[in-house]
């Protein structure tokens, strides 16, 4: 059926009559032509039709219809790579359309679980009528085109989709497809979605492509289309570690006026591109097209986070397809930039950013296909190192030939980029370059590939480094690889090898292996051989070696198939063989098993042999060892029982000669050894032993014993039995404490599992010269194994015991450097228990020190003492030693109940528990509790003691809690109490000391915040500090600021006083009357210190204290700087109140152990500005009026030299001025409690003209105006005061005077009795009145005062003068000659005393 | 008269024994280091000059708890004593104005030795 047979239309009839007929008749035939036409049949026969005009087949079993169109059951649509077939689908055409207007308008398609079936592979091999007429291709809508027009207005098609490779589905989906509205007049539009599952991951629904978009289809004039456009998004999904963006594309076909244009554009987000333009030149015959992909960093990026190299690319591809010759041009460029390449693997990180081109071109001509260009090129940035891939000829990619295909060459290629994997093994490969090149080439059976060097491989001069090789000669290397890879095999030759040292080393190799790689046989060939004389030894040695080393081999499964094998080491090639390993014959050898084919005898297959193989060699290879000597001679053999059991015999013991083993510069051992290892192989188990060790040093010292081990492989069980006897010399710094010792170490061990062990027997006795030290034994089996986490643990059902014998502690120096102890350890039982990773050890019986001395940082804390102590201590071991011997431990070492007793009396209690963690390579304290209490008067007792600086009596209790790593405080307090001042005399007042700080154990220092209290009346001195403690050196380092409320100086200098006597030799105790004051009499001389007075102090304080008192004096608000260094001590810039004046000075101390004369020598100045001289009088003598009242300023200078603190005070030099003004001076009256003295001064009327004018006097003296008053003096190194000038000027009176203040020692400065020779003068009313008494010379002296005729002396005490002598003066005046003051006033008084009788008396009435 | 004499020698000797000893109560942590375990614990101390007595309660997971006697010199006090029927305890530290704080050792019959250490606070 064709469409010509389809009625053309009629014309109209002209007549009525026949009109009517022809009308009738029309309709009666219209009606039953559409009744035909929408018959089923003729629906079906017009779909078929109209299929059949498009190319396509269609068969379908059944058509009805419907109210809606015609449902067709079982259609099958067949094209060429596509098959359709739906059940049902409703096809509603309009029949009238196609008859009248030759139109096939689809009203409706409804298809439901449409199965659409697509295969490739069949559109390219359909007998299209193009091909099939050989017709070039003319276009995409050519192949659309419908011989009459059409539409479509509504499409609903839902169902699934497939495409077919090779039988098998590749991709599975499902579709919907909505639309319609398309005609000639209009394009249509629809809407798709699509989603199909990826052909690279599992079915599942999040493993789909996605689709989702939009289709416009227009038609052309010839019933064509003339354009389609798709345009959509699609989603992706995640690929392992590649995640694609979402993506969108556009895809448009459009009739052009001479063909067709072709637009393709997929946008991966912002990061990806890839364009297509395509033209069809119609006439031309030819299609062009340009492709275009970008892609940026950040795609990469993107696709793998963290785990790709940066890259990004671009490039470009040209087609040109003749379509009526079917010739094809394609050309394709590109550029990629690479970088991070860290991100791969952390050890490609040298690879700098490589940048790589690609250029190639394909051809067709004449239907073949030839691949005419290819050029690869990578190269490194700023780097010479270059990859390039060419192309050796054009070839025929359908039919490559075996002539060579192209080339590779690699062009100084660093060879540093290869030292990221050798750093972790501390090695390293100096600057060098490598070049190779390869011709890639089919074998002729075009089966596998193979790459023969164009050239060889050169590395020239390349040296290796590492922390823990020798210096190694630069060497040239050069081989040439071959490799050959086909699908069942691989095979790598290396022939020409050859690695030359400068130095004459040569090795030549050629070694062949290969992999057969279905079976995964392996075989391999190979020699070595050469000389390194050199390389092994050194240049330093005379040993070079000469090698020759030859193996064939074949391992199929678990055969190994050894028909060669041969290595033989020699002085020179002509020299007998040092080390020779020869197979004698062919062997196979189950390595599984280890055991040979049967024979009817035993047979021997290799052989090892020694003879003066030197070994002086390795410790080139090994720092931090040494080896020295041979090994002279040894023979053992690889052999098999008749029944193909494998063993290892020596038969002549391997015999190390003048052998010498060291370690870290020491020798351990330099003698002669033998061993005897051997190995045999039973049915199910091995025994391995070394038989006959013995090595005996040349200071006679030796091991000996053997070791046995058997072990059933089908149990997977053994036993083993080690015996190993060892005479040893002295362990280091032991020698005079152990001499030579004695070990013996007895074990019998099986296992429960392959994780789990009994040790049944175990014994391990350590001798010394004279008594055992150290026996460790268990009475009962212990399991020792793994945990099921791969733990190293054991369990103890009865605790091991642990005997020490008798041990010297002074043993233990070289391990405690700031430790020293002394005394002898007696000999102490433990027991030792496990359990899983806890480990304890607890004391059978306290441990006992005998003579126990101890000195810590260079002091003596303990001498000549029995000190005893229970020890224990609790660990938690974790140990896992595979894949990787990891080690680390947590636990406590316990002293408790420590106790030093003195004559049966406590003199020391003491407890301690260090805790501690550790790897295998080091151990850390982590935590500290200590508390000790000290009996000082029990500790005098020990004679030994005398002069260590501990007191004679009293107790110090201290205790030091915290964590040593610094993670939280450490706590230290202590109480000093019932200490005895230096002279014996007294008990000084408690002191608390206290701090608290952290530990920094990368520098081992403690910083704390310190606080000292000192219990003195009636208010406690109080110090606070920050200082950090070098724990060290011992010494306490600060830079704070030293802040006190109350700081009583004397109490201090008198503990520093306390604390330097008791190291001084003893000195007979001297009389103190004041708790306060200086010792009475200078101390005897001390003797030259090696430190200085500050001792472990170093730093500065900067000064704030509140009240610094040194009974009587204080002063207050005390600022400064304290600097204190290694010989000198400065105070700088001190001020402060002292008696309402402003006080201020600066002093140092310098330190010189040399100076006989004393080691410390201070100077000083110090300065009071305007102090109340009447404050400072009543503070000395409160019941009293001052003397003097006046402001007055002090200036002093003081130096000093001697050796302790005390002597330098008492020692100390002093000039001093003091000057003052405006003041008053009261001169005491003596007697002055008498009535007389009252009298006098009240000018009794009834007294004479001469007591009346020493009234006036008096009353003078008693308040007398002082313009200026200036005191000069020096004290000198006696402790006496020379007043070298003593003036005092009134306005009636001048004093001039000199003389001294003798030293009284414990008193202090004012109470100290005064003698002064004093020369007074007076003008005025004193004048006359003195004048009056004949005292004065008549002639005044040119200042206009009268001196007196005689000058009188002032003594009493410096604070409170007696002034009698004077008055003596004055009442001889007036008593004549004979008088005296004292007499005088008893004259006055018996006056006095009449008068007031008489006034007693009644007076008579009047 | 002779039972008012008694009871007034009974109170002078109450107050004088009353005004001559002290009781302070601690509360802190005790730390067993064997076993790695800490707990509250709580001692009431009583100090008469150098004798001091004292009431031990230890929590929850460590135990121990009951009365311990010793003596205090300058600081050091030292108390042991059998709780909770077999439990010896041996307390010794330095004790100040804020606390007291040392080591301890703790026996069982047919068991080890554990060890550990305290730090109790004076409460105010």
């Amino acid at each position: 059926m064709s469409a010509d047979a389809i009625p053309p239309p009629t014309s109209r009839p002209r007549r009525s009559r026949w009109a009517w007929i022809f009308l009738g008749s029309f309709l009666l035939g219209g009606c039953a032509a559409l009744a035909l036409l929408f018959a089923p049949p003729i629906q079906a026969w017009l779909i078929r039709r109209a299929a059949h005009e498009a190319g396509v087949e269609v068969v379908f079993t059944d058509a009805s219809v419907m109210p809606t169109g015609i449902k067709i059951t079982g259609l099958d649509l067949k094209m060429p790579g596509l098959k359709a077939r739906s059940e049902p689908i409703v096809v509603q055409i309009a029949p009238g359309r196609l008859f009248n207007k030759r139109e096939l308008k689809i009203e409706r398609v409804q298809a439901r679980k449409l199965r659409v079936t697509l295969t490739p592979a069949e559109f390219a091999a359909s007998p299209s009528p193009a091909t099939a007429a050989r017709q070039p291709f003319a276009g995409l809508f050519a192949l659309l085109q419908l011989p009459l027009a059409w539409a479509l207005d509504d499409a609903q098609l839902d169902g699934e989709i497939a495409v077919i490779d090779g039988g098998q589905p590749l991709v599975v989906g499902t579709f919907t497809l909505q639309g319609g509205g398309l005609s000639a007049e209009r394009a249509g539009e629809f809407t798709y979605e699509l989603a199909v599952n990826s052909s690279v991951l599992p079915l599942g629904a999040e493993n789909k492509i996605r689709s989702r978009g939009r289709v416009r289809l227009a038609q052309g004039s010839q019933h064509d289309l003339a354009a389609v456009t798709i345009e959509g998004d699609l989603e992706f999904p995640r690929y392992g570690r590649l995640a694609l963006p979402p993506a969108r594309f556009h895809l448009s076909a459009t009739a052009a006026p001479q063909g067709e244009t072709y637009r393709a554009r997929l946008d991966l987000g912002p990061d990806a591109t890839f364009e297509l333009d395509g033209f069809l030149d119609k006439p031309a015959g030819k299609l062009t097209a340009r492709a275009n992909v970008r892609a940026n960093q950040a795609l990469v990026a993107s696709l793998a986070a963290g785990k790709l190299p940066t890259a990004a690319l671009d490039g470009r591809a040209d087609l040109t397809l003749d379509l009526a010759r079917n010739d094809l041009d394609i050309s394709l460029s590109g550029n990629l930039s690479a970088s991070n390449f860290s991100a791969l693997a952390a050890e490609l990180s040298d690879i700098p950013l490589v940048k790589g081109t690609l250029a190639a071109a394909l051809t067709r001509r004449g239907g073949k296909l030839s691949l005419t260009r290819v050029d690869a090129d990578l190269h490194a940035e700023n780097s010479p190192a270059r990859i390039r891939i060419a192309l050796t000829q054009p070839v025929d990619p359908a039919a490559l030939p075996a002539t060579p295909l192209a080339t590779v060459a690699l062009e100084r290629i660093p060879l540093a980029w290869a030292n990221p994997w050798l750093f972790p093994h501390g090695l390293a490969l100096e600057p060098a370059e490598l070049a190779a090149g390869w011709q890639l080439q089919l074998s002729p059976g075009r089966d596998a590939l193979t790459l023969e060097p164009t050239r060889p491989v050169e590395i020239p001069a390349v040296r290796l480094k590492g922390a823990r090789l020798p210096a190694l000669p630069p060497i040239d290397i050069t081989f040439r690889p071959h490799a050959t890879l086909s699908t069942r095999r691989a095979a790598l030759q290396l022939e020409n090898f050859a690695a030359t040292t400068p130095k004459g080393d040569r090795l030549s190799s050629r070694i062949t292996a290969s992999c057969d790689l279905e079976s995964g046989r392996i075989e391999t060939t190979g020699r070595i051989s050469g000389t390194a004389p050199t390389l092994l030894a050194g240049p330093d040695q005379a040993a070079p070696f000469t090698l020759t080393t030859r193996w064939d081999a074949t391992l199929a499964g678990t055969t190994l198939n050894l028909k060669a094998l041969e290595l033989v080491a020699r002085l020179r090639r002509d020299a007998p063989p040092w080390i020779s390993v020869q197979l004698l014959r062919p062997l196979e050898l189950d390595v599984a098993k280890l055991t040979t084919p049967k024979t009817a005898v035993t047979t021997d297959w290799a052989r090892l042999q020694f003879s003066g193989f030197p070994l002086g060699w390795v410790s080139r290879w090994l720092p931090g060892y040494d080896f020295a000597g041979t090994v002279a001679a040894g023979e053992s053999w690889v052999r098999s029982t008749a029944e193909g059991k494998l063993a290892f015999e020596t038969t002549t013991p391997w015999r190390l000669a003048d052998a010498t083993l060291g370690l870290g510069g020491r020798t351990f051992f330099a003698g002669e050894a033998t061993i005897a290892p051997g190995l045999a192989v039973h049915a199910d188990r091995y025994t391995a032993d070394i038989q006959e060790i013995s090595a005996r040093h040349r200071d006679g010292s030796r091991i000996y014993g053997s070791i046995t081990a058997g072990v059933r492989l089908g149990e997977r069980k053994a036993a083993t039995a080690v015996e190993l006897f060892c005479e040893l010399p002295a362990l280091p710094h032991s020698e005079a404490t152990f001499g030579p010792l004695y070990a013996a170490l007895r074990a019998k061990s099986h296992n429960e599992s392959t994780t789990h062990a009994v040790v049944d027997q175990f014994s391990l006795r350590v001798l010394g010269r004279d008594r055992e030290l150290l026996l460790l034994e268990a009475s009962a089996p212990f399991d020792a194994g793994l945990s099921t986490s791969g733990l190293l643990v054991a369990r103890t059902g009865a605790p091991l015991k642990l005997t020490t014998g008798e041990i010297p502690l002074a043993w233990l120096r070289p391990w405690l450097p700031a430790f020293e102890a002394d005394g002898m350890l007696q000999p102490a039982e433990f027991h030792l228990t496990a359990d899983h990773a806890r480990i304890q050890l607890r004391p059978i019986k306290p441990v006992h020190v005998r003579q126990f001395s101890a000195r810590f940082a260079n002091r003596d804390i303990a001498r000549d003492m029995d000190f005893r102590f229970d020890l224990g201590a609790d660990a938690t071991v974790i140990c896992t030693p595979t894949p990787v011997f990891d080690l680390g431990y947590t636990g406590a070492v316990h002293l408790t109940h420590g106790a030093i007793d003195v004559a049966g009396q406590r003199a020391i209690d003491l407890d301690l528990s260090v805790s501690f963690l550790g790897d295998e390579t080091r151990i850390y304290p982590s935590g500290l509790d200590y508390t000790t209490r000290a009996d000082f008067a029990q500790l005098s007792r020990v004679p030994a003691l005398a002069g260590t600086g501990l007191p004679a009596r009293g107790t110090f209790v201290a205790r030091a809690n915290g964590d040593l790593l610094g993670k939280s405080p450490v706590e230290f307090w202590s109480r000093l109490h019932g200490i005895p001042s230096g002279d014996g005399q007294r008990t000084l007042p408690p002191l608390e000391l206290s701090a608290q700080g952290r530990f920094e154990p990368e520098t081992n220092y403690l910083g704390a915040a310190i606080r000292l209290q000192l219990e003195t009346q009636p208010r406690v001195t109080d110090a606070f500090f920050g200082a950090r403690m070098n724990l060290g050196a011992g010494r306490l380092e600060i830079a704070s600021r030293f802040r006190s409320q109350f700081f009583d100086a004397a109490e201090a200098f008198a503990f520093v006083d306390a604390i330097q006597k008791s190291r001084a030799p003893s000195s007979p105790p001297t009389r103190s009357p004041s708790p306060n004051a200086l010792p009475s009499t200078p101390s005897a001389p001390s003797a030259p210190a090696l430190e200085p007075l500050w001792s472990q102090l170093r730093g500065h304080f900067d000064l704030d204290l509140g009240t610094v008192r040194f009974a009587p004096y204080q002063i207050d608000n005390v600022r400064g700087r304290l600097d204190l260094r290694d010989r000198d001590l400065v105070l700088s810039n001190l001020n402060g109140e002292m008696f309402s004046g402003r006080w201020r000075g600066a002093a140092r101390v310098d330190f010189d152990p040399q100076n006989p004369a004393g080691d410390h020598a201070i100077a000083g100045e110090f300065h009071i500005e305007q102090f109340d001289s009447a404050r400072i009088l009543q503070t000395i003598f409160p019941t009293e009026l001052a003397s003097v009242d006046a402001r007055i300023d002090v200036h002093a200078h003081v130096r000093s030299r001697g050796h302790a603190i005390l002597e330098l005070a008492e020692r100390a030099e002093a000039d001093f001025t003091m000057e003052g003004r405006e003041g008053i001076v009261r001169l005491r009256v003596p007697k002055q409690d008498l009535a007389a003295s009252a009298a006098i001064f009240a000018g009794t009327v009834g007294f004479s003209s001469e007591l009346q004018a020493l009234g006036r006097l008096l009353r003078k003296f008693a308040e007398m105006p002082v313009h200026q008053l200036r005191i000069a003096g020096e004290r000198q190194k006696d402790g006496d005061v020379v007043l070298t000038e003593f003036r005092l000027d009134s306005p009636q009176a001048r004093l001039l005077a000199q003389g001294e203040i003798a030293h009284v020692g414990g008193t202090d400065l004012l109470n100290r009795p005064l003698a002064l020779s004093v020369d007074l003068a007076a003008k005025d009313e004193m004048a006359d009145i003195l004048g009056g008494m004949s005292l004065l010379e008549r002639k005044p002296r040119a200042d206009g005062y009268r001196p007196m005729k005689e000058k009188f002396e002032l003594r009493g005490k410096a604070g409170a003068p007696d002034t009698r002598p004077l008055y003596d003066l004055l009442a001889k005046a007036v008593l004549g000659s004979k008088g005296t003051w004292g007499f005088l006033m008893r004259k006055l008084q018996d006056q006095v005393n009449k008068s007031k009788t008489a006034a007693a008396k009644p007076t008579p009435a009047p | 008269m002779m039972p008012l004499r008694l009871l007034v020698l009974c109170s002078a000797l109450v107050s004088l024994a009353a005004s001559a000893s002290r009781t302070q109560v601690l509360t802190g942590t005790v730390t067993n280091t064997t076993v790695d375990q800490a707990a509250p614990a709580r001692l009431a101390l009583t100090l008469s000059g150098e004798t001091a007595t004292a009431q031990l309660t230890t929590e929850l997971p460590l135990t121990g708890s009951g009365q311990l006697a010793g003596h205090f010199r300058h600081g050091w006090l030292e108390l042991s004593g059998k709780v909770d029927g077999k439990l010896a305890l041996h307390f010794r530290g330095a004790l100040n104005a804020r606390d007291y704080r040392g080591t301890y050792v703790a026996t069982l019959p047919d068991k080890s030795t554990q060890y550990g250490k305290f730090h109790l606070t004076l409460e105010r």
